[in-house]
């Protein structure tokens, strides 16, 4: 049975195959990730990515203040992109980069369903790694 | 199996094992697997992922003299796709269906193409199955709401009349594709209780300047002459607007006792292509339909629900088939535009349609909202997505609790659903507004026909025909049921 861990990548690089959807990855507040190998990222400006894995604390301090009033999801935008986090679980995010310009909520629909799957393979039984 | 959830959970340490760290706090989230959804409709409020097992969970029902049934694909690869759809569909029918419902999105025009879609069902059905489709923004069943992949819809019912036709060239001739879909329908059925049709949306041609442009700077001088240009090259090329009230009024005179529910096929939404699907063949610029006879009540809902939020306003100097104006209050449109809506000019970059979306031009008439999106800006002309038919205009407005109530309200009203499958046309502008929100639509759907099979369509713009009139709209619903159990 595959490994959740690689279930999950899978699971990430099916998202990257969307046109708009340039960079992806799941983060722990505990500093850990998952996410597709760098070099299918597409994303132009690396430097915003790496500010973004830098930074990605600062987002889960923001989700744990705002979470007994439900936050969900966050975005931010900059410049040329767009960035978004989906809460997965208290610990757990969905990262995903898509350009300003793109049509953002039928992407929005299968970040949702990426963090859907992600779910349902924590869930459940199998090996981890 | 699936574990309970709790502090300390198994996840919890399974997430921190997965990322290789420690543990540092317990996370007290539970994942709710009820089919209630309570995220509110705005956005805000407590929101728990509704958990699906997985996509393949196909639902059918099997009486005596019908069958239903609604499968997903979620490939990549078209051959792929084409051949997941037919064998899970090969799995649950036991009758060999009288027709199947096809809606894919854009994404395999780049990973395969049509072709080998169709080919592999057809390699699983006879050639006998009348099947109809088209591309689409994105697509509600069972397994949930998706903007890439493909769903299929396959129905047996004893002693029901089926019949497929088609009309080619909607763009350039359209009251003659009408004429001709009309034609080939009656051949086979007269009088069809209810028809399913799809229409070419509008396209904008993908040429160098005009990429994903919105907004195409033209000097004022020479604007209403490219305008004027554009439209006959558009119209020869069969390019530019749908031309859809034209269809509609022409085909609204064939079927005065039928019931006709219409969509836009469509793309992701870019406007650059969109495909129809009849049997084996695909096609670009043709009307498609699905005409059905012998099959119990039916009903057939068109709803909008918008306000005026603006004072109302008079266009003028219209080209593109009707579809474009170059005044408003006898002004410069695009600056009145901005004037009406309180914009900085600042706002007209291609970031504009962001906003377009949620302010719609349009009038209110008999209940109905006529919505027209602002699609280009080409010049100081404004284009929409279909015909303007009055001079009077304002700005139209709307919430997503408005929307998904009055769509709820719609559907509680339809009788005997258990005896129905539903097939629902959705304006794309809804999904791109709303999103997964959009979720809410499937749990009003499930709550009512659950058992029975439902298909929703994200379309470029929607169409009914009641009692021999017809209606052609932006941001509306079209909701319709076809009868199965007698």
């Amino acid at each position: 049975m595959e490994a959740k861990f690689e279930r999950i990548v899978k699971v990430l690089e099916d998202l990257l195959r969307e046109e708009d959807v340039l960079a992806v990855r799941i983060a722990s507040a505990s500093g850990g990730s998952i996410g597709p190998p760098q070099s299918l990222l597409k994303i132009k400006d690396m430097g915003v990515w790496n500010m973004v894995n830098n930074t990605v604390n600062e987002a889960f301090t923001i989700f744990t203040k705002f979470g007994p009033y439900g936050i969900d999801k966050m975005y931010l935008e900059l410049g040329e992109y767009e960035i978004i986090f989906f809460r997965v679980d208290r610990r757990t995010l969905l990262i995903a980069v898509i350009p300003t310009l793109a049509n953002k909520g039928l992407l929005e629909v299968e970040i949702e369903n990426t963090r859907r799957e992600t779910i349902n393979i924590l869930k459940s039984s199998g090996p981890e790694q | 199996m699936q574990k309970e959830m709790g502090p300390g959970n198994l996840e919890d340490d399974l997430t921190e094992e997965l990322m290789g760290s420690q543990a540092k706090e317990k996370s007290d989230y539970s994942l709710d697997n009820s089919a209630t959804h309570k995220n509110e409709i705005n956005g805000v409020g407590v929101g728990k992922p509704i958990i699906k097992s997985n996509y393949s969970e196909e639902f059918k029902i099997n009486e005596k003299n019908c069958e239903v049934v609604v499968v997903t694909s979620r490939k990549w690869n078209s051959q792929e796709a084409g051949k997941d759809i037919a064998l899970k569909l090969m799995e649950k029918l036991e009758h060999q269906p009288k027709f199947i419902l096809l809606f894919s999105t854009i994404h395999y025009e780049n990973n395969g193409g049509f072709q080998p879609i169709l080919d592999e069902i057809y390699l699983h059905f006879p050639n006998n199955v009348n099947l109809i489709g088209g591309t689409i923004s994105g697509f509600i069943n069972s397994d949930g709401i998706f903007s890439r992949g493909i769903t299929a819809m396959a129905v047996y019912k004893k002693n029901m009349q089926v019949t497929t036709a088609i009309g080619k060239h909607t763009k350039r001739t359209p009251t003659f594709a009408a004429r001709e879909c009309a034609k080939a329908i009656k051949k086979r059925i007269q009088t069809p209780d209810f028809i399913f049709s799809m229409i070419p949306a509008g396209t904008v041609p993908r040429l160098p300047f005009m990429k994903r442009r919105r907004i195409i700077p033209i000097p004022s001088i020479v604007n209403k002459t490219i305008m004027t240009i554009m439209s006959g090259i558009f119209n020869l090329a069969e390019y530019g607007v749908g031309r859809e009230d034209e269809i509609l009024e022409s085909f609204s005179k064939e079927f005065q006792r039928t019931k006709v529910a219409v969509g836009n096929s469509y793309d992701n939404n870019n406007s650059f292509t969109n495909y129809q699907f009849n049997n084996r063949k695909i096609y670009t610029t043709s009307m498609i339909a699905l005409a059905l006879s012998n099959v119990s009540e039916s009903d057939l809902i068109h709803t909008t629900k918008f306000s005026c939020s603006s004072p109302t306003f008079s266009i003028g100097d219209i080209n593109m088939n009707g579809c474009s104006i170059g005044s408003i209050n006898s002004k410069n449109s695009l600056d009145e535009i901005l004037r009406i809506l309180s914009w900085p000019k600042e706002y007209l970059n291609e970031r504009i349609y962001r906003k377009t979306y949620y302010y719609p031009v349009g009038y209110i008439e008999k209940g109905l909202a006529h919505t027209h999106v602002m699609g280009l800006f080409i010049g100081n002309h404004i284009a929409f997505t279909h015909k303007l038919k009055k001079k009077e205009m304002c700005i139209l407005t709307q919430s997503g609790k408005e929307y998904y109530e009055d769509i709820q309200k719609k559907i509680y009203q339809i009788k005997n659903k258990k005896n129905k499958i539903f097939l629902g046309v959705l304006c794309t502008s809804q999904l791109e507004t709303l999103g997964s929100k959009n979720l809410k639509i499937k749990e009003i759907l499930e709550n009512k026909f659950f058992n029975n099979g439902f298909i929703v369509i994200f379309a470029g713009g929607e169409g009914s025909i009641l009692n021999g009139n017809y209606n052609y709209l932006n941001c509306s619903a079209v909701l319709s049921t076809i009868g199965i159990n007698d």
